[in-house]
């Protein structure tokens, strides 16, 4: 009985090296997102308490909603920002490996 | 009553903080997709997904600054029209007052004009009340005709907003066209009420397209270009007009619009006339001329023959022109257009060829979509071959498509044969099967579970029509918005790509009636003679920054062009 050198061929599974810094820069994205999404809510509500009558109504109606739009945007960033964090590929590589062989 | 209180002010600074988040949205898409655009693929397994990730965030951050953008517009318009009506009230106030003195007398116009002007409030005060305060206290003693100054049919009106031509009065009627701030329309004497805006309907002459009638909001409407007391010739006795003089004395400098538009106007507030509204890329030229107003830098600006005024310093930056560019004819020069559309690349299946190409596939099993077709309208379910998601390989269709279908009119119920160009929209939602029903899927060069056979979830897919391509004429067309047609742009992503077109230079050939003026997309049809088959590709998607440019006449130097 001997051993023998072989080739084999194994899966390895990694996370690239680059998915936390990308996954970090858009985290940061999405934390100036929401920080803009909070000044759009001051200046809107700046605007609610300062002017009356129908034009107000109208613009309001039209630009409340912007500020949660915005954050949403930011929670499916920092969403999207967790899943490449976690991005696993495979690769196959060709490894020789001892193997007992009998005789 | 209904109670105003504003203060156009105070909305022209908010309108400039939703612009400068609006701006910085934009910085954070760009931001987004410069973080992900460099991922390795990782033989598709990383790269791809993260690159998605880049673009669905651009597109979501983008389409949250356009809003932004536009809702600034929109609260500047509204600044606008008050500070308009205040004037138009002020004027129909001292023009009633001088009628009547005309007519009858100067006692009982001085009577109507007290009338006008309550006794217990001083003349100095009554012109110094915002016109909502006036307006109230009028309408408290029985006087409203004055709020709606523009009632005679063939009135002429100016515009002073980028505003929408709509087919039907109210914010969802189909647009029409764009009017340009400065530009003029005809008062038809009809109006409607809708979304709570007065809409008057209008005449338009749309340059190159000709005239159209629709419905515009009347808030962005003016009977006269500047406000009373802020023409033109004021700028003078009213700003210290300061001056660069190495600018000047260069000729002046161009200068390349930053913001959406640049609002060139009569003088360097906003209570004076736009008179135009470039929008971004192109170019002006500053004379070195310069007034500092509002905690802004205003620049007298030279658009063209028939456009000279003042423009916000911050909405313009130095122009440089790009070195690579083509030679550009004498008195022209090349701009970018800021389009809303990139490239994408389909190749258009003729479905009739093939479908349905496998076996177990039933020709009778349909794909029911709605469509409109045509101006009879005819807006029913309209059947395609389920064949239509396979191509001759047995690989699922990935792009656009062409077919024959037959639909019912219901206005004759007779059978009529159309032609339909459509789009799978989510090929990556779909999920191929071999024969055996087994997942299969392309991997490392080859079918995980051997070559796919038909698709498991037909269902999940969804279509999009497309417009009908134009007839080629040649090698390459493009389609354009009604005011490029007959123009030469530049496309220099496709630089030396193109047989015989080393610059990517293409006229436009089709104005293709579906392009609204102010949002320009740009269609290219390829024939690809080899595989026999035309190729639809327009500026959407792959390459969405794709830039484009045209030629722009060269500003007039400056003492040329209209006289400030």
């Amino acid at each position: 009985m001997s051993y023998q050198t072989i080739l084999v061929r194994k899966l390895y599974r990694f996370v690239p090296g680059e998915a936390h810094t990308i996954a970090a820069e858009l985290q940061a994205v999405a934390a100036n997102g929401s920080e803009l999404a909070g000044r759009l809510k001051v200046i809107i509500g700046n605007l609610e308490s300062s002017w009356e009558g129908q034009a107000k109504v109208r613009f309001l109606a039209e630009s409340n909603g912007m500020p949660a739009q915005g954050e949403s945007v930011s929670d499916w960033l920092r969403a999207e920002a967790g899943r490449v964090r976690s991005i696993t590929v495979e690769r196959w590589e060709t490894v020789s490996e001892e193997t007992w062989v009998p005789d | 009553m209904g109670f105003i209180q504003v203060d156009p002010v105070e909305l022209r600074q908010a309108a400039g903080e939703i612009e400068q988040v609006a701006e910085e949205y934009r910085g954070l898409a760009e931001h987004a997709r410069r973080a992900t655009q460099d991922a390795q693929s990782y033989d598709g397994q990383f790269g791809p997904q993260v690159w998605a990730v880049g673009d669905e965030a651009h597109a979501r951050l983008s389409a949250q600054a356009d809003r932004l953008a536009e809702l600034s517009l929109e609260l500047v318009g509204i600044a606008e029209a008050f500070e308009s009506a205040d004037a138009e009230s002020l004027a129909a106030l001292h023009a009633i007052a001088l009628n009547s003195q005309m007519l009858v007398g100067a006692g009982l116009g001085n009577l109507i004009h007290s009338l006008f002007r309550p006794p217990h409030i001083s003349e100095e005060l009554w012109v110094m009340l915002p016109v909502e305060d006036r307006i109230a206290i009028l309408q408290g003693l029985g006087f409203t005709f004055f709020l709606t100054p523009f009632t005679d049919p063939g009135t002429v009106l100016y515009v002073t907003n980028p505003l929408r031509v709509r087919g039907e009065p109210g914010l969802n009627g189909e647009i029409l066209a764009y009017a340009t701030p400065g530009s003029q329309v005809t008062y038809t004497g009809v109006s409607r009420n809708a979304d709570g805006v007065e809409w008057y309907q209008v005449r338009y002459l749309v340059p190159l397209t000709g005239l159209v009638t629709g419905w515009v909001s009347s808030h962005y409407l003016s009977t006269g270009r500047s406000r009373v007391g802020f023409e033109p010739e004021t700028v003078s006795e009213r700003f210290n007009i300061l001056t660069d003089a190495a600018v000047r004395e260069s000729g002046g400098a161009l200068m390349g619009i930053s913001s959406d538009w640049l609002q060139i106007r009569d003088g360097p507030t906003g209570d004076f006339a736009v008179v135009d509204a470039p929008q971004w890329g192109r170019v002006v030229r500053w004379t070195g001329r310069y007034i500092e107003e509002g905690g802004h830098k205003w620049y007298e600006v030279i658009y063209d023959e028939d456009t000279r005024g003042w423009a916000r310093g911050d909405r313009v930056d130095e122009f440089a022109p790009r070195m690579d560019a083509p030679p550009a004819p004498e008195g022209k020069i090349w701009v970018q257009v800021q389009q809303e559309r990139s490239f994408s690349q389909y190749n258009l299946f003729d479905v009739d060829n093939y479908a349905p190409p496998n076996g177990d596939l039933a020709a009778s099993e349909q794909i029911r979509w709605k469509y409109d077709i045509g101006p009879e309208g005819i807006n029913g379910p309209i059947e395609v071959p389920r064949g239509a998601l396979f191509g001759p390989d047995g690989v699922a269709m990935q792009g656009s498509g062409v077919v024959t279908v037959e639909v019912t009119n219901p206005a004759t119920g007779e059978t009529e044969q159309h032609t339909v160009y459509f789009t799978l929209d989510n090929p990556g939602d779909l999920t191929w099967a071999n024969s055996e029903d087994k997942s299969t899927e392309w991997s490392d060069g080859g079918w995980t579970n051997g070559r796919p056979a038909r698709i498991a979830n037909p269902d999940d897919a969804l279509f999009r029509p497309l417009p009908k391509p134009p007839e080629l004429t040649s090698e390459v067309s493009l389609a354009g918005p009604p005011e490029y047609r007959g123009q030469t742009i530049w496309v220099p992503d496709l630089r030396n790509t193109l047989d015989n077109n080393p610059y990517a230079l293409f006229a436009v050939e089709d104005a293709g009636g579906a392009f609204p003026r102010g949002s320009p997309r740009f269609d290219l049809y390829f024939e690809d003679a080899e595989a026999g088959r035309q190729w639809y590709s327009d500026f959407y998607e792959e390459r969405r920054d794709a830039p484009i440019y045209v030629l722009q006449d060269i500003p007039p130097e400056i003492g040329e062009g209209p006289k400030p």
